[in-house]
Parts: structure tokens; sequence; C-alpha cells
């Protein structure tokens, strides 16, 4: 069978990857992105510094893809593509204009609710506050998303020991050093044990020794049949945990593909800049 | 000299390029010209009203006096009504003064238009009482006693008023009364804002700069709840800090007043104390709502506070509106803080209305539920949350 060909199915996709090209996966739906679109209003601020005359600027247009259970989907592009907005809607934070995504079948437009409590998320732009302790924050998030008491403290002793934050959980957060932040922060979006996580650049000014620990810990959450959405401009990162990527240029899909079929022997960063030439053609 | 131009410059584009930081500048100024032109006029209101009425419980009263008052009242709108208190002793008159029914008491010797006209030998003594601590008394005590220096001009003299006598019947506790409605109202509002103000705009403000409210918003928890939740604690916290400011005012200005065997409960009774604890309770959460929606707005903590601090000044331009013995009537129940303030300086002063009080609580709940709808609407919306 050849790399990267689809048998689809009903709801279920099998699909061949090319590094274990001796396995073959059936995978469920777990995602389902149709033709998302998102416009935001420019000032004349705004305007002025873009030096343009439209009053809107086009975030997503008409992104779509699929990610199924048990895999790492990643979106990559460059800074402004369009990938934290996309994330932003899966996570309904933000609400797209047109079009609609399912999570487990539940839609973000018509059953946000549903869908916050499948869901966990992570930005990179999170900064905790800097009195409560690792403790206190995991009993609050796993409060909000109603995690039972005995669920709550098995959940929280792994996770803290996994991460080393067990030595720290009664330390005051502004008295944590940088890398152990970022992990707690992690460790938070990830209280209720969901399906679905959503990661807006993970690693994003991570020391390469938590960046390390982040990564594992993303593997072995697939390992555990968790599908991971996560966006990233760090070729490297996809290409080691991503099992597809879809690239976004200028809030289009320009490919979604295996990282196998869409690299094809050279590397990701190579593969990316042809794609980038491919879409922008002689504009750049 | 270069570096130093440089550092002067960039401190001046800054300035001037931003528009926020020329409102915060200039702002001041335009509430200090507005509070002190609305507090002037007010005061001249207060001070010189340009009509009232009063009426003057009288001991064998004068026809000539009766007359003069006539002749120069006539054409100003100050009425006086002379009431003959001829089934009275003079102590049972002074009691009517103390409790408000009467502006003021003058007692004349009996015959006294006859007697002065006989030239007396010695004068003869006229005593004018009135209550310090309520401003109509003061008001009429200040007429009357023109009315009688004028009397005292047509006979050269031959009658002095008040010899060797205290004429202010005030008790001590009156004036207490009048100062506690005078200044509490205002304190208390200011240090209700100040304590929503230390704490409502790192709460809302500095949850959307940290990025934290992003992650509350992704969980199963309904919006409406966060706001609710983030306005009930934000308002228990500064219920707190207004209570311990409260007591400590209130234990305070006895002392202050050079009244320290005062006690409070001698003076108001267990509804006023309640009725003013209810006001409160609907006042903190109105401010930390309005707070809250106005740190929901802002970009950072930073624009929170100078946008909150608006609110500190409209509860100031209120607060005052105690101090200058405003009258409650039933369309100030509806404004909110104003109804508060004129409200609790009602409580204080003994004047309260049970219809006034519970029209200002109403009021200040539906803003409250008003602005949580609100809140919970801002919370929604991703143009201001993200």
């Amino acid at each position: 069978m050849d790399k990267g060909k689809w048998l689809t199915g009903r709801g279920a996709v099998c699909y061949n990857f090319g590094k274990t090209s001796k396995r073959m996966y059936c995978m469920e739906e777990i995602l389902v992105v149709e033709n998302l679109k998102k416009t935001f209003p420019l000032s004349a601020k705004q305007r002025k510094a873009q030096k343009t005359k439209l009053r809107k600027k086009v975030a997503v247009d008409g992104v779509s893809f699929t990610a199924y259970r048990g895999e790492i989907f990643g979106l990559l592009g460059p800074n402004g593509a369009g990938k934290t907005t996309t994330l932003r809607i899966l996570s309904t934070l933000i609400k797209a204009d047109e079009g609609d995504a399912f999570v487990n079948g539940k839609s973000v437009r018509k059953e946000p609710a549903e869908v916050r409590a499948q869901i966990g998320f992570l930005t990179s732009e999170l900064k905790l506050e800097a009195f409560f302790t690792p403790d206190y924050l995991f009993n609050f998030f796993s409060d909000l998303h109603r995690v039972p008491l005995n669920v709550r403290e098995e959940r929280k002793k792994f996770l803290f020991e996994k991460f080393g934050i067990d030595k720290y959980a009664f330390t005051k957060v502004g008295d944590l050093s940088t890398g152990m932040k970022q992990k707690l922060s992690l460790v938070i979006s990830i209280v209720q044990d969901p399906d679905i996580i959503i990661f807006d650049e993970p690693t994003n000014g991570l020391d390469v020794l938590t960046a390390r620990v982040v990564t594992d810990f993303l593997l072995e959450l697939k390992e555990r049949g968790k599908t991971i959405v996560l966006s990233t401009h760090i070729f490297s990162l996809a290409e080691k945990i991503c099992d597809r990527v879809c690239v976004i240029i200028d809030g289009k899909v320009a490919r979604v593909d295996t990282i196998a079929a869409l690299t094809a022997g050279q590397s990701l960063e190579d593969a990316f800049f042809d794609i980038y030439r491919e879409v922008k053609g002689d504009e750049e | 000299m270069r570096g130093l131009w440089t550092i002067l410059k960039k401190e001046f584009t800054r300035f001037f390029k931003d528009k926020k930081l020329w409102l915060t500048m200039l702002l001041p100024g335009v509430f200090i010209y507005a509070i002190y032109s609305v507090l002037g006029t007010v005061l001249q209101d207060q001070m010189t009203p340009s009509s009232a009425s009063y009426s003057v419980l009288t001991m064998h009263p004068s026809e000539h006096m009766e007359e003069l008052t006539a002749r120069m009242l006539a054409g100003s709108n100050y009425e006086i009504e002379y009431v003959d208190a001829a089934d009275m002793d003079g102590e049972e008159a002074k009691q009517l003064v103390k409790d408000g029914m009467f502006e003021a008491f003058l007692s004349f010797p009996e015959n006294f238009d006859s007697l002065v006209g006989e030239e007396p030998e010695t004068p003869l003594d006229v005593y004018l009482y009135y209550n310090s601590g309520d401003t109509d008394s003061s008001a009429c005590y200040s007429l009357v006693t023109e009315i009688l220096a004028s009397y005292k001009d047509e006979l050269f003299e031959p009658f002095r008023v008040n010899h060797l006598t205290a004429a202010d019947l005030a008790e001590p506790t009156d004036i207490a009364t009048m100062a506690f409605s005078m200044i509490v109202p205002y304190l208390l509002l200011i240090f209700v804002i100040s304590g929503a103000m230390s704490i409502t705009p790192e709460s809302v403000a500095g949850e959307k700069e940290r990025g934290t409210i992003a992650t509350i918003l992704v969980t199963p928890v309904r919006r409406s709840y966060v706001a609710i939740g983030k306005i009930l604690a934000l308002s228990a916290f500064s219920l707190i800090g207004a209570t311990s400011s409260f007591l400590g005012t209130v234990l305070s200005l006895p002392k202050l007043m050079g009244l320290p065997d005062f006690n409070l409960f001698d003076l108001y009774s267990f509804g006023d104390v309640f009725g003013m604890f209810l006001l409160l309770l609907s006042y903190v959460p109105f401010i930390v709502g309005l707070m809250s929606v106005l740190s929901t707005l802002a970009k950072s903590v930073k624009e929170a506070t100078s946008s909150t601090s608006v609110v500190m000044i409209l509860s100031m331009v209120c607060g005052l509106s105690s101090m200058l013995g405003l009258t409650p009537t039933l369309w100030m129940a509806f404004v909110p803080i104003l109804n508060v303030a004129v409200g609790l300086s009602a409580i204080l002063s003994g004047t309260a209305s049970f219809l006034f009080s519970a029209l200002s609580f109403g009021a200040n709940i539906v803003y409250v539920v008003l602005l949580v709808f609100l809140l919970a609407k801002l919370f929604d919306s991703e143009k201001v949350m993200l």
C-alpha cells in the first residue's frame, strides 16, 4: 500500500503511516473542522500600520481538516498565518464567522459548553497568579471541570510526580522557576484528562530540558489514545512529534498530510518552503 | 547634554502620543472645576435659601415684633409664623424646639409692648432659644435675631436678648447626630470605593492581562457564574473593608467631637443600623459591578485603575450631598450612589422614610443584576476578552 493513502470508512479512517509502514492504524474521527472563516475588524491605527485600506483582516479563510483519535496533529505556519485563531475557535474562545468544527460530534458553534467539557487548552501566553500554590490551582481547575475528589487527588499525584511539581506543591507560583511555571500551566490544562488537548505553541519560551519533558509527555498522551492538536512554527518539533500536519499560509490550508508524505525525503523546513513558494508564487 | 535631550524627547513623545495619558492628566482639572462649581452653587443655595417658612413658639407675643417681622420680610420669600405658647410653661416650649416641632422659642416679658414704650430703667429681658443641631432652627435663629436687633434700634435698646442665658437648646447628641449625618455617609462611600478600587482592577483586568481568564473561559463553567462569582467575592471583600472603616469612624468620631461617653445605640435604634447595612449591602455590589465592567473593558490593570477612578470622583460628588443636608426626594432613590448618600444621611439624622430606603435598595439591586448581565455578555465578547 502507498504511504499516506487513505482508506476511508464510516466515521473511521485506516491509514498507513510512512514511518511505520508495516503497521496500519484504523482511526476514529474526533475533530472535524469544516470551512472555518474568521475576520477581525481593523482599527484606523492598525490599517495605517499594515498599510491597507481594508477595514477587515481575514485571519482564517476556509480552513478544513480532520484529526483522529490518538494522533498528534500540528498546525504549521509562519507568524500571523491563522494558527492561533483556528485553535481559539476550536477551544470556543472565539466564534467563527462561517463554518463549524465538531469535537466528538459536538459543534463548537452550537454546543460550546459540551465542547469545553472535552478539551484541554493551553496557550503560551498564560501567566499563573503568583500568590497561589500549584496544589491550589490544580484543585481550582479540577473544580471548574467538575473532577470528582478521589479522581482529582489521584491525578494530581500522578501529574505532579510526572513533572516534578510534587516538591513545590505548596510553594507560591511567584517563587517557582519559569520552567516549573510552564509545566504547571500544562498540568492544569489537562486536570480533567480530556480526550482532545489543544496547545498553542507548547514549547514556546521553554528551555531545552523543559521542552523535552513537554514533548515526551505529549507522546505519552498520544500513546494513551489522546488527540493533540498543536500549533507551532518550530519545524523540528513538528517533525519529531506530529503524525500529520496542516500547513497554513495566509489563513488558508496549503497542505494536510503526514510528515512522511509531506517531506518526501527532504527536511520539513525545505518542504515547507517549497509549499510556501508554491502558494505565494511571485508575491515574495 | 545630548543624552539628556534624547531622554527628554522620548518622554515627551511618549506623553504626546498616548491619548489616555493626556486624559489622565487633564481630566482631574475638568472634574475639579465641575465639582467645585456645583458645590459652590449648592452651598450658596443651602446657606441662603431662596424661600423658607419657620414657626416660632412665642411666650407673651409682641404685636410690634409681629408687625416688624411682616414689614422686614415683605417682598422676600421668608415667612415667620409666631405661635402663641399661652398654655405652656417655658420648659415645655423648649422641649418642642428640641424635638424639632418649632424652629425657635421666643419669650417676651408679660405686656412687653407697653413696658418698652415706658422706657424702663433696667432693660427688659427677651429670650430666644433654638437648636443648633437643626439647620432650619439655626437659620430661623439668625433671622429672628436680626429682627430683634431692628426692634432694639427703633426703641434705643430698652431690652436685651438672651442676657446671661444659653440660647442653644441642642443636646450633645443632637450635634453628634448632625455631624454623623454629614460626615459618615461621605466617608462610607469613599471607604467602599477605596476598598473596591484596590482589588477589582487586579481581579478582572489582571486576569485578562495574565491570560488566566482564557483558561477559565474554556472550562464548562457558565460565563454568568464567572461574572457573579467575581462580583460576590469582590463585594464581600469590599464590605469587610468598608465595615472595618465604618467602625473605626463611628468609634472615633465621638472622641473627635469631645463626647467620650457617647454611646451609638443611645442615638440609633437597631432598625436604623439595619437600614444602613441594607443600603450598604446594595451599594457595595453596585460599585464592584460597575468597576468590574470598567475593568473588563480595559486592556490592562493600569488602564482599569484609571477608568475606575471616575467612579471614585462620582462617589465623592454624591457623598457631598450628605454634607449639604440634601433632603431625600423620591427621584433620588433611583439615582445610584446618590440614593445611598442621601439615604444614609437621612437615617443618621433621624429623618429617614422606609419608602425611600426600600426604593433605593430595590433600585440598586436591579442595577446590580443588570451589571452582572452586562459583565456576562462582556465575558462572552471575544473583542473584549482577548
